[in-house]
């Protein structure tokens, strides 16, 4: 990693008030990004991953939602710190973010040259004319044909695949330092979801932007990514290069998930180990580890004290009081432990 | 969309035709204008014989609406029976743009008032001013036409003893009124409570130091009846017309902006949530933008069906309203006729109304299609 990151994260906390009470949604949440570098950040739904994207723009909704503190600091400038007016200028400028659902992401009354050019005349102070020039190119950029035609066109005279490569567009528009990605292929199909993935990888080659990719899709994380962080219960649980942590992976979550996938390569018959439980509240969580539940190695400890990220090999942290070897040799013992039950 | 418009309209004919026919019948045996020649003092039987035979009140159902389906179908809408000079075609004509002016002018009204409410109170949720027009809504829904019609007409008489400071007593007696529904809800203080009941109590203090100094001469300010004071001279633009014209679009704009306010809020708050507007923050647009431009074209979508339907009702006339306060327009010619059983004027209005609201609502599906790109009509 190199000394200083251009996104740095450091103990975010986000609350939300309901009417049952407090959400954590997001508990201490640190990460970094370098230029140029893509992270995956993985976790089941309500683990805090969005929450986490969207707090890095400043548009938790709020009311409900509190980023009640931590840092975000951007070129080593505090975000959470700048003035609304100032941190408009960061939004789709600096960090831009490529949503979902792109059926529901675009206004659907506006012109698309209209929605493409918006960031240009904002943040670049381009003109009318020359931001249409623009929004023209970035849309062949990210492969649609026929640009200056179709800039006229509203959003639902495109298919899903091309309203996701408009989203990038209008992402990029402004050549962000970061780019964040909320399941960009979620509402996708297979093979467009393939095409999406593979055209941010060539644009962040060309832009040199710093990518978060968020997901719940193991896959997208291991074509996409060069580092992983795993989020549970609104924190990140485990963190590493890709290759260590499909590989190595120290904390129980982690590989319970890897165990819980179908694998390509895996041997013929072998049986998925499923995690046993659901998701734990975020009202109410769990005592010490908020894994300790679900976990199946857990220790006399993990119900009372919550383990901190902690280095386990080279650039690999995790939070679990079980060292890396001592993992690496539970995952064994219980995987044979399962294929003997069946 | 041509093509569309007139398939559309060819499909209602025959609608209106059995509709027609069942209002036919409807009216035929609810009056019976038979029985009221028999009422009148001293009419000699063989006269009243005369009378039915002329005006053809003998024959059956079928003969009638067949008659009177001809009657329509050629122009003249059929003889009217209590005014027998002319047909009821002309009878209607003639108190159409009465009607016309009253309904529009209300229903103007009400667009311009309902959509900032209803858009300002969707933006600024539970707070006091949302709560205040929450109550309002409720309240002017909820009261029956001729009961605020008749409330205005007292307030009318009210302000023909004391002058012209009764309007702004009334104003700033609502405002304070309305910072009271707002402390039903416990909430933080606000400076736009304490500013509005300012205003309140300023207003009611200066109009009781000018109570009847201006006015309070005898004068309706507000007139409670008819359209002109000059009925045969009067002018459209005159102080006049409109001191007439006031009250009975108040009343009928009540309804509209409590129900109108409602559905544009709602229909606000929905878009609010809206992925898009989402996006367009994550765009750095300023919140300025963001609403003006990415939601409220969204969000006034809805309102154009809602109007346009509505603009199709304004043809049948608001016969309560223009009862109440004697405003010559087919909503009262409606009433008189059912009152003396004339059939034919009777029909007119109601046929007039009918295809107005097919026609409305043709347009209300035309102008959404305009409004929104997503639909395309086929």
């Amino acid at each position: 990693m190199s000394a200083q990151p251009l996104l740095q994260v450091r103990d975010l906390r986000v609350r939300f008030a309901t009417m049952d009470g407090q959400v954590q949604a997001v508990d201490g949440v640190d990460l970094d990004l370098a230029a140029g570098e893509t992270l995956g950040v993985v976790g089941e739904s309500g683990s805090g991953k969005t929450v986490t994207a969207l707090s890095l723009l400043r548009l938790i909704p709020s009311p409900p939602g509190r980023i009640a503190g931590g840092s975000i600091l951007l070129d080593g400038r505090d975000l959470l710190a700048l003035p609304d007016v100032d941190m408009r200028k960061v939004r789709g400028n600096e960090i831009a973010m490529i949503f979902q659902d792109p059926m529901t992401a675009m206004n659907p009354v506006l012109r698309i040259g209209r929605q493409l050019t918006e960031p240009l005349v904002n943040h670049q102070g381009m003109s009318r004319g020359q931001a249409r020039a623009r929004a023209a190119e970035l849309m062949g950029l990210v492969g649609l044909a026929d640009a200056a035609r179709r800039l006229d066109d509203f959003p639902h005279q495109f298919s899903g695949g091309q309203r996701q490569r408009l989203m990038i567009a209008m992402a990029l528009a402004c050549n962000p330092k970061v780019l964040i990605a909320d399941e960009p292929t979620t509402a996708l199909d297979v093979t467009i979801s393939a095409q999406i993935l593979e055209l941010m990888q060539d644009l962040q080659r060309e832009f040199q932007s710093g990518i978060i990719i968020i997901t719940h899709d193991l896959g997208v994380v291991a074509r996409t990514a060069d580092r992983v962080a795993v989020m549970y219960a609104g924190r990140v649980v485990e963190q590493g290069d890709v290759e260590t942590i499909f590989a190595r992976p120290s904390h129980p979550y982690t590989w319970s998930l890897l165990d819980s996938l179908p694998r390509l390569d895996g041997a013929r018959g072998e049986r998925l180990v499923p995690i046993p439980g659901s998701p734990p509240s975020l009202i109410n969580k769990p005592s010490g580890c908020p894994f300790h539940p679900r976990c199946r190695v857990r220790r006399e400890v993990c119900t009372s004290v919550q383990p901190p990220l902690v280095e386990v090999g080279a650039g690999h942290l995790a939070a679990c009081v079980i060292g890396r070897d001592e993992a690496a040799a539970e995952r064994e013992r219980l995987a044979a432990a399962h294929a003997d039950a069946a | 969309m041509i093509a569309y418009a007139l398939r559309r309209l060819l499909i209602q004919l025959p609608i209106l035709l059995v509709f027609s026919f069942v209002m036919y019948l409807v009216l035929f045996h609810a009056a019976d204008p038979k029985a009221r020649l028999q009422q009148i003092p001293g009419a000699r039987a063989e006269d009243i014989q005369r009378i039915i035979e002329q005006q053809g009140l003998d024959k059956t159902w079928y003969e009638g609406y067949w008659g009177w389906l001809g009657d329509f179908v050629q122009g003249d809408w059929g003889a009217s029976f209590s005014n027998k000079a002319v047909g009821a075609a002309t009878l209607i004509w003639d108190r159409l743009p009465a009607t016309l002016e009253l309904m529009l002018v209300s229903l103007l009204l009400s667009i311009l008032i309902a959509a900032p409410i209803g858009i300002y109170s969707a933006l600024r949720r539970y707070t006091p001013f949302d709560y205040a027009t929450t109550a309002f809504s409720y309240i002017g829904f909820a009261m029956p036409t001729f009961l605020l019609g008749l409330l205005l007409q007292m307030f009318a008489i009210w302000s023909q003893q004391n002058g012209w400071a009764v309007i702004p007593f009334t104003i700033g007696l609502i405002l304070v009124l309305a910072t009271v529904t707002t402390l039903l809800k416990p909430q933080r203080s606000s400076r736009g409570i304490a500013i509005t009941a300012g205003v309140g109590f300023v207003l009611i203090w200066m109009s009781l130091a000018f109570w009847g100094s201006f006015g309070g001469d005898g004068q309706l300010i507000f007139k409670t009846a008819g359209r002109f004071t000059d009925a045969a001279n009067g002018s459209m633009f005159s102080v006049d017309h409109l001191q007439h014209l006031a009250l009975p679009v108040i009343t009928l704009a009540v309804v509209n902006i409590a129900a109108w306010s409602r559905y544009q809020r709602s229909a606000t708050i929905d878009v609010l949530s809206a992925d898009y507007l989402r996006t367009a923050r994550a765009k750095g647009l300023p919140e300025r933008t963001v609403i003006g431009r990415h939601a409220l074209r969204n969000a006034l979508l809805p309102l154009i069906t809602i109007v346009a339907i509505d603009i199709g009702f304004a043809f049948s006339g608001a016969v309560v309203t223009e009862t109440v306060f004697g405003w010559p327009g087919i909503g009262r010619l409606l009433y008189d006729a059912a009152l003396d059983g004339d059939i034919t004027v009777a029909m007119g209005v109601i046929m007039l109304g009918a295809f107005m609201i097919v026609v409305f609502n043709l347009i209300a599906d035309l102008a959404y299609a305009i409004a929104d790109p997503r639909i395309r009509l086929a």
